[in-house]
Formats: structure tokens, C-alpha cells, sequence
């Protein structure tokens, strides 16, 4: 789990430095917070370096009719400078030139942003332009470049992206949102219907996004934590046996746990009853003893009853 | 004995950089050179970028502009 974190650490890093992950791979020893911090101090130095330079080019925006600018900018404007002006331009104009460029070269421009400097003009969009950038990304699967938007965008268009969003989609952005209060925020405007629909998205191509999943529910609020669980018991038995033979056979069972401990007792019943039926098929699994030491005295009873050991 | 970040601390400024005491000497090295990289692209681009954006103004308008970005 924390190695697809630190790769996605990578990758945003590459961005920034405009590199290769390949060329990174000397700092694939630190942990995630520190690359973290790494990242935020060389993006912010790159852009202060030039910060005249870009509000220079903002500013000669305003001596020209915009319908001008967005034909100078789609031309000869690279997007990774225009991702540094955006947040320098007016809120007003940004949208209106938003309006009269392509949706390419806008999705181009958000892989390059940093969009915590640029929040107000995010924020100044309509929530159909919104939309139509955050489809454009989701097809190219752009995912982390997404993830660093839901800090920047207000709750509206969040919800207005979420309602397009396809359930592999939710599942590899969610993985890449950074701030904890933001996921949880994220995964609270989706219906009960497109959460569950995530779990088949997970389960699909041999249970590959499980690892996503389980970092993503590791990182929510219990309220969230308890309502994707209660949803898990509502899944197949198909389902249920992928996700357990991901948390053992993957050893991924310690972020389990605050969701099956945070799940109501209906929930908890049926997923140790799969528990439970998954070991009778495939035999014990690894790491099952450390499973159950680490699980409250009351799931720990309930899951030794449902493997036949009490 | 840690690690000299003093060339690190030189291009991006005075923040806490402490965890990255883990990288040896020709690990910094390495991230400073990518970063310098990083720079240089980055003012030539702009540099290009603001030439050829004054190429497409208006004969009328270019002064004012001109004086503006460069």
C-alpha cells in the first residue's frame, strides 16, 4: 500500500520537475510525507523564481480583448506556462477564456497546475466547464492531476464531477486525494448507489484496485468508514472472496480494520460469515492469527464462532 | 553524520527539510540538478513563450505590450 502511495508521490513529483519517475527512482527510499514536502518547497520555489515574469504575462492579458488572448494562448502559449498564470488572472477573465479555449488544452493546463495557487479562479468556474475538463482527464486517466483539484474545487463541483464519474474513476482519484477531511468530504457526496458500484470496479481484472480501495477507506472518517462497510455486506459472495483473498493473500488486512470495526453488527455478520467461508474453500489464510489479534475482543469472538474455533 | 542540504536549502528556500537527511551526498546532488534543470526549462519556455506571443499582437498594441513583459 504505502509503495502505490509513494508512486503517486513520484509522479507528482516527475510533473513538477517536468522528469520521468524513472529518473526519481534515488528517492524512492523516502517516506511519503517527505516527499511530500519536497514537492510543495520545489513547486513553490519554481514558480516564485519566475513569479514577475508570469504576472507580467497575466497582466498583458488585460491589455487585449480576451477572444485575442485565447487565440495567442491555444497558438503559442505552452500549457504548463499557462497553468502558472491562471491563478494570477482575474477570476472573470479566467472563466471567459476558459469559455473560448478547447477542452484539451484546459486538461492540459490542470495535468500542469498546482491548484492550490489558483484556487479562487477554480473556484469562478461554471460547474459545466468543470465537468467537461474533469471527463476529458477521467478519459485520458489522468487520475492523480484530478485528485490534486478536490482541495481547490468548492463542494458544487465536486458533487457535479462525482455524479459523471465512473466507479474505477472515483476509486483511483479518491486513492490520490491528499487531504484526509477532503475524502471523507468527497466520498460523503456520493449516493449509497455509486459507492456500492465501486465494489465490482474493485473486485474487476483479479481484484487489482483492492490495494487502492483499502488505502482510500484506511484514510476516511469512521462515519464513512462504517457506511462503505455496511455497503460491503451488500455486495456478491464473489465480491466479498476477492476482497479477502486480497486482504490475505496480499497481506493488506491491517487497513481493513477500522472499516470492520466501524460497520454496524448486520454488516460484521456477513462479512465474517464470508470470512470464514472463504477459509473453508481456500484453506486458512496467511496472516490470519495476526488478523484476529489485532481485532476488538467482540470481532475477534464473533469471527472465532463463524470459523468453527469456539 | 547528517547529510549537507545546504545546496537543497539554497534552491527551494528555508522550509524544514530535515527528513530528507535519509539522501546521501550524490543524492543531492542529483535532486539539484533536476531542479536547476527543472529552472532552466522553465525560463526558456517563458522566454519563448512571451516572444511568440508578441509575434500574434497587433502591430498597434505591440509596444505597450512589449514594454509590459519584457
Amino acid at each position: 500500500m504505502s509503495d502505490l502511495l509513494l508512486r503517486a508521490e513520484l509522479e507528482k513529483f516527475a510533473v513538477t520537475l517536468n522528469t520521468s519517475v524513472a529518473e526519481l527512482g534515488f528517492l524512492a527510499h523516502l517516506d511519503v510525507a517527505a516527499l511530500r514536502e519536497l514537492r510543495a518547497a520545489a513547486s513553490a520555489a519554481l514558480f516564485d523564481r519566475h513569479v514577475k515574469r508570469f504576472q507580467r504575462l497575466a497582466d498583458s492579458t488585460k491589455l487585449l480583448p480576451n477572444k485575442l488572448v485565447a487565440v495567442i494562448t491555444a497558438k503559442v502559449i505552452p500549457p504548463a506556462v499557462s497553468a502558472q498564470i491562471t491563478g494570477l488572472l482575474e477570476p472573470d477573465d479566467a472563466v471567459d477564456l476558459a469559455a473560448r479555449l478547447d477542452v484539451d488544452y484546459l486538461a492540459d493546463i490542470c495535468v500542469a497546475m498546482d491548484p492550490r495557487r489558483a484556487a479562487p479562479v477554480l473556484q469562478a468556474m461554471p460547474s459545466t466547464t468543470v465537468v467537461e475538463v474533469a471527463m476529458e482527464m477521467l478519459r485520458r486517466r489522468d487520475f492523480m492531476p484530478m485528485a490534486r483539484f478536490v482541495d481547490a474545487l468548492t463542494e458544487d463541483q465536486i458533487s457535479a464531477v462525482a455524479q459523471r464519474m465512473t466507479s474505477e474513476g472515483l476509486l483511483q482519484v479518491g486513492f490520490f486525494v491528499e487531504s484526509e477531511a477532503r475524502l471523507s468530504q468527497l466520498i460523503g457526496l456520493l449516493s449509497d448507489a455509486q459507492l456500492a458500484g465501486t465494489m465490482p470496479a474493485a473486485a474487476a481484472q483479479d481484484g487489482q484496485l483492492w490495494p487502492q480501495v483499502l488505502s482510500l477507506v484506511e484514510r476516511l472518517d469512521p462515519a464513512q468508514q462504517g457506511r462503505l462497510g455496511n455497503l460491503l455486506a451488500s455486495a456478491t459472495p464473489e465480491i466479498l472472496d476477492s476482497l479477502n483473498q486480497a486482504l490475505f493473500d496480499r497481506d493488506l488486512w491491517r487497513a481493513s480494520l477500522p472499516m470492520l470495526e466501524a460497520m454496524d453488527d448486520a454488516a460484521q455478520e456477513v462479512v465474517v460469515a464470508a470470512l470464514a467461508s472463504h477459509a473453508d474453500r481456500a484453506g486458512e489464510p496467511d496472516h490470519l492469527e495476526s488478523f484476529l489479534q489485532s481485532l476488538s475482543d467482540r470481532l475477534q469472538r464473533k469471527v472465532q464462532i463463524a470459523l468453527g474455533r469456539v | 553524520m547528517a547529510t549537507d542540504l545546504t545546496a537543497l536549502h539554497d534552491r527551494l528556500g528555508g522550509g524544514d527539510l530535515s527528513a530528507l537527511n535519509k539522501l546521501d551526498e550524490a543524492d543531492v546532488e542529483r535532486l539539484c540538478q533536476l531542479f536547476d534543470a527543472a529552472r532552466t526549462q522553465q525560463a526558456e519556455t517563458l522566454q519563448q513563450a512571451s516572444e511568440q506571443a508578441l509575434k500574434h499582437i497587433p502591430a498597434l498594441l505591440r509596444p505597450a505590450v512589449r514594454k509590459l513583459l519584457f
